[in-house]
């Protein structure tokens, strides 16, 4: 079977739009160890289980954040073809506000996307690049400046 | 509810911030380490040095140490290139395995993965991760494809930790039935 042709061919050169790699364990554990030793941070955590991991589990220090917060985490993906998703979810009562750094294949949006908040919407074009570290870190930046906003707006 | 930070990256005020911290809290062996256990790729020492934040022999001194111990390994060449060693941390999830689990406990998270391995079979119609057809992406539903990319993404996780489980297992036996030796991970 052949696919339709595709467009973006500049920006996927090397035909590997499917490729999908394993839950790369080491570097999900580096990401995991460097985001709790970030003042953000209060745990990380592998899930469902540490023996057979389908994710990393960082849990935001609410007691950061106005009261109304409830509860915040970041769940994290990272396969060894250096595709990856970091999820932020911030809960209020049975609210949820929400937004995804993703790398993955997708016919039509960039590679790298973020989907916005509140509600992780429709994904527009992210910068961040595949480095492990670069993306953790730019990602707790940001939920520094959305602790500034939310405390400087109450 | 308020805005916030909107777009994908931090605005100048924040952008560094964490960064700058992982520099000042850790040597440079311990980010030389940081970095290549998040590399699968060969790259230079003064590749690694750039993500560090080190000069080029510092990294090289730590990537000699690393792959003494076995954590890196090492590509001779003009330059010579490094990336983490697969196999070192394979073995170390074996040991961790055989060592924390009973043997029934291995066989029995073994029944688990071959069932869920033949669900993911059912559900692409492909007897492995390998031989799903490309076709399977062609849909321009966002939602879609993040779904049966990470079904797929989770049948390879699930393959690999299955050959894991069955060498913890294999480990498990050889040392005399069921390890009472719990160590703490």
């Amino acid at each position: 079977m052949t696919g339709p042709p595709r467009d973006d061919d500049a920006t996927s050169g090397d035909d590997d739009s499917t490729s999908t790699g394993e839950l790369d364990v080491p570097t999900l554990r580096t990401v995991g160890r460097r985001a709790a030793s970030h003042p953000l941070v209060a745990s990380w955590e592998f899930r469902p289980t540490s023996t057979s991991p389908r994710e990393l589990e960082l849990r935001i220090d609410a007691n950061g954040y106005p009261r109304d917060v409830d509860d915040v985490r970041l769940d994290v993906h990272w396969f060894t073809t250096d595709d990856y998703y970091f999820h932020y979810v911030e809960t209020r009562g049975d609210e949820r506000y929400q937004c995804r750094w993703d790398r993955h294949p997708k016919t039509d949006a960039p590679r790298a996307h973020f989907h916005p908040p509140p509600d992780a919407g429709t994904a527009m074009e992210s910068p961040l690049g595949t480095h492990h570290l670069d993306v953790l870190f730019t990602v707790l930046d940001w939920i520094s400046e959305r602790v500034e906003s939310l405390h400087s707006s109450d | 509810m308020t805005d916030g930070p909107s777009g994908p990256t931090p605005s100048d005020s924040h952008a560094g911030e964490s960064e700058r911290r992982w520099c000042e809290e850790r040597t440079t062996f311990q980010r030389v380490y940081d970095v290549i256990t998040g590399t699968t790729d060969y790259a230079t020492a003064s590749e690694v040095a750039e993500e560090a934040d080190c000069s080029d022999d510092g990294a090289r001194d730590a990537l000699a140490q690393l792959v003494e111990m076995g954590i890196a390994e090492r590509r001779d060449g003009r330059p010579a290139t490094y990336r983490r060693n697969d196999s070192y941390f394979r073995w170390k999830r074996v040991e961790a395995l055989a060592t924390n689990n009973s043997v029934a406990d291995l066989r029995a998270k073994i029944d688990e993965l071959v069932a869920e391995d033949e669900r993911l079979g059912e559900r692409f119609d492909a007897p492995g991760p390998d031989a799903v057809s490309p076709a399977t992406f062609e849909t321009s539903d966002h939602d879609e494809i993040h779904d049966r990319w990470d079904a797929l993404a989770r049948w390879r996780t699930l393959r690999r930790d299955l050959e894991l489980f069955q060498r913890a297992a294999h480990r498990a036996e050889r040392r005399g039935g069921d390890a009472d030796d719990v160590a703490s991970a």
